[in-house]
């Protein structure tokens, strides 16, 4: 294994690895396969929407106990997956990690996609979304102003802000290669395209210094606003009564799994993008090693913060709590549950074994586990605790519907509709971020 | 109009010697155009700080006083909400939007003035006039220097890694 980061390359070289797969190469037969297919999943997701808007949302699996069924599930799954682009671009920027130049752009990317749909769940769970700007204080004849006490005007804020944010954070770090897109272009849609995304960069000495100013206050900033953001949606619960909700280890373990699925999904887009840039010099094994032990690390942490849910409801002495972990352990839920273990804390364990890290189907594979094993934990915590409350009157299962499952399925469509196009527009790699690096480590 | 050289470099080292070299000669009005960020041409030609910290910080405490502000405001005397007997002033609720609009507000700020200080857009600059500065996003460094001010073309053409030298309107 290579022990470089940055490739040993001249600028040049640079430019055209990020720049012509965009410019000079066509897209090739599985560019057009991914993006009929994922087109068709986007129209499943417009149907489902339609549907879910003329017939309401009783036709999603949701009952009197399980109000909010996968639209919760889905929320934080996907604001998950968000919030972690952000914050590994942020920290890595921050801890001057030279291989964040590799995964950074499309890590935002990510980060904007997820966040834009998960806001979808919750707005559409409304019943009425059209009125959604309801939650944003505006002056109205009614004399209405939000219940600032209520988690869901937090989380409003708190997506709202994360998503333009990210866009920011996203657009400032492009800026650069939006003008090398500009100056190498030969089309003139092309070249009005990324000269008005350019802005008119001339890359001086000014520019730069100004740039670097606020791309690193905006990374300063950023990683308490993820924080902020995923506790806000672990509050959504804590501030809950129902049992397995009421507890005060929701924050930091929502931050925690924010982070552990999103790099995930980095990994996982990290393997698409080599292969699809043939960029092996620049997303290299040693990126997916370092990966590879991040996961490893997050899923240590998960692993404690399951075992200090059951150490609170054994401590408590709290019956209700009990039998909601005694349900998830070998009751009714033990399918979903252990599904959650083996994907969340058993299978990453794999990644003590260093082949494992650089084996690309493997940790792939691992990858995928995790992000399976994050959504059986998002359908742990939002659909079990309150199938099981206080009241035995309350217990009820739910299952959800075609609609549900058509709708989920739609937004992996689109989420996968608006990475293929991200690959024939945007700089998947920040060449100039690259560049610099090149520079020091010749200097150094 | 004033006119400027644009001194190509393709290494960076000879590019910080000459700025060093020019400004010790007391040349004024350097500037340079770079692929990536070069640190060591900023501390060589050591442009204006950019104050874009302090707007932010500006922007940052604004928004956070004027969210919490209208929170407190509205939940204790515009729209009282009595809800289980909670108090009407639960300042530690008011935090979480006072605190994403402070974040909010910081990065407006400073996203509005990191372009207006860099004098962006400008999609018509001088430097765009010739298809040569093209390769200043690619992996050319480009050291401006104004005609008026520069040493003659003799003592230019002796700086050390000098590639040539393009002339464009200022």
């Amino acid at each position: 294994m290579s022990e470089a980061y940055i490739p040993d390359a001249r600028p040049g070289a640079i430019t055209a690895d990020v720049a012509d797969p965009i410019l000079k190469r066509g897209p090739g037969r599985i560019w057009w396969i991914c993006l009929v297919v994922s087109l068709a999943l986007t129209g499943l997701m417009v149907v489902s929407l339609v549907v879910l808007v003329t017939g309401g949302i009783g036709i999603w699996g949701i009952n009197t106990s399980n109000v909010w069924g996968f639209a919760l599930v889905h929320y934080v799954w996907w604001i998950g997956i968000g919030n972690a682009g952000t914050l590994i671009s942020a920290m890595l920027l921050l801890t001057r990690q030279h291989w964040r130049t590799s995964i950074n752009r499309f890590a935002e990317a990510m980060t904007l996609f997820a966040a834009c749909i998960a806001g979808l769940f919750p707005i559409f769970h409304l019943g009425r979304p059209w009125l959604f700007y309801w939650l944003v204080p505006y002056p109205n004849t009614l004399g209405l102003v939000p219940q600032w006490r209520s988690p869901l005007v937090w989380d409003f804020f708190a997506i709202a802000s994360y998503i333009l944010f990210s866009l920011m954070f996203w657009y400032t770090g492009a800026i650069p290669d939006f003008a090398t897109m500009r100056d190498r272009a030969k089309g003139k849609i092309a070249q009005i395209a990324y000269g008005i995304l350019a802005l008119g960069w001339r890359g001086s000495a000014r520019h730069w210094k100004i740039w670097q100013s606020y791309y690193g206050a905006m990374a300063a900033m950023g990683v308490p606003l993820v924080v902020s953001v995923h506790s806000v949606v672990g509050m959504d619960y804590a501030a809950g009564i129902a049992p397995g909700w009421n507890v005060s280890i929701y924050p930091p373990y929502f931050v925690v799994g924010a982070m552990f699925s999103g790099f995930a999904v980095v990994v996982v887009l990290a393997a698409i993008f080599r292969r699809a840039l043939n960029a092996a010099h620049m997303i290299t094994d040693r990126h997916f090693d370092v990966m590879g032990k991040i996961l490893l690390t997050g899923s240590l942490i998960m692993t404690v913060s399951y075992a200090t849910e059951w150490f609170y409801a054994w401590y408590s002495g709290e019956h209700a709590e009990q039998r909601v972990v005694a349900d998830q352990l070998w009751g009714d839920f033990w399918p979903i549950y252990w599904a959650m273990l083996l994907g969340n804390c058993i299978f990453p364990q794999l990644y003590w074994i260093p082949k494992m890290r650089t084996n690309l189907t493997a940790t792939i594979l691992i990858a995928i586990g995790i992000n399976f094993g994050m959504w059986f934990e998002r359908v742990v915590i939002t659909v079990i605790p309150p199938a099981r409350g206080f009241l035995p009157s309350q217990w009820s299962f739910y299952w959800p519907t075609f609609w549900d499952w058509s709708l989920f399925l739609g937004t992996l469509g689109f989420f996968t509709l608006l990475f293929t196009l991200f690959l024939r527009v945007i700089p998947a790699i920040s060449a100039h971020e690259m560049k610099e690096h090149l520079g020091e480590e010749k200097r150094t | 109009m004033s006119r400027k050289l644009l001194l190509v470099f393709t290494e960076v080292a000879p590019m910080v010697a000459a700025v060093r070299s020019l400004r010790g000669e007391g040349v004024t009005g350097l500037d340079a155009h770079t692929p990536w960020r070069v640190p060591e041409i900023e501390n060589a030609l050591e442009p204006d700080g950019p104050g874009v910290r302090r707007a932010m910080l500006i922007g940052g405490a604004l928004a956070a006083s004027a969210t919490f502000a209208f929170q407190a405001w509205s939940a204790v005397w515009f729209y009282p909400l009595d809800i289980g007997g909670r108090p009407l002033f639960s300042w530690p609720a008011f935090g979480f939007a006072t605190f994403e609009m402070a974040i909010l507000g910081a990065a407006v700020t400073g996203f509005v003035t990191m372009i207006r200080r860099c004098g962006l857009p400008r999609l018509n600059h001088p430097f765009f006039a010739t298809a040569e500065t093209e390769a200043a996003t690619d992996d050319t460094l480009y050291l401006s220097v104004p005609e008026a001010a520069a040493p003659d073309r003799l003592r230019l053409s002796k700086l050390s890694g000098l590639q040539g030298i393009v002339e464009v309107d200022g």
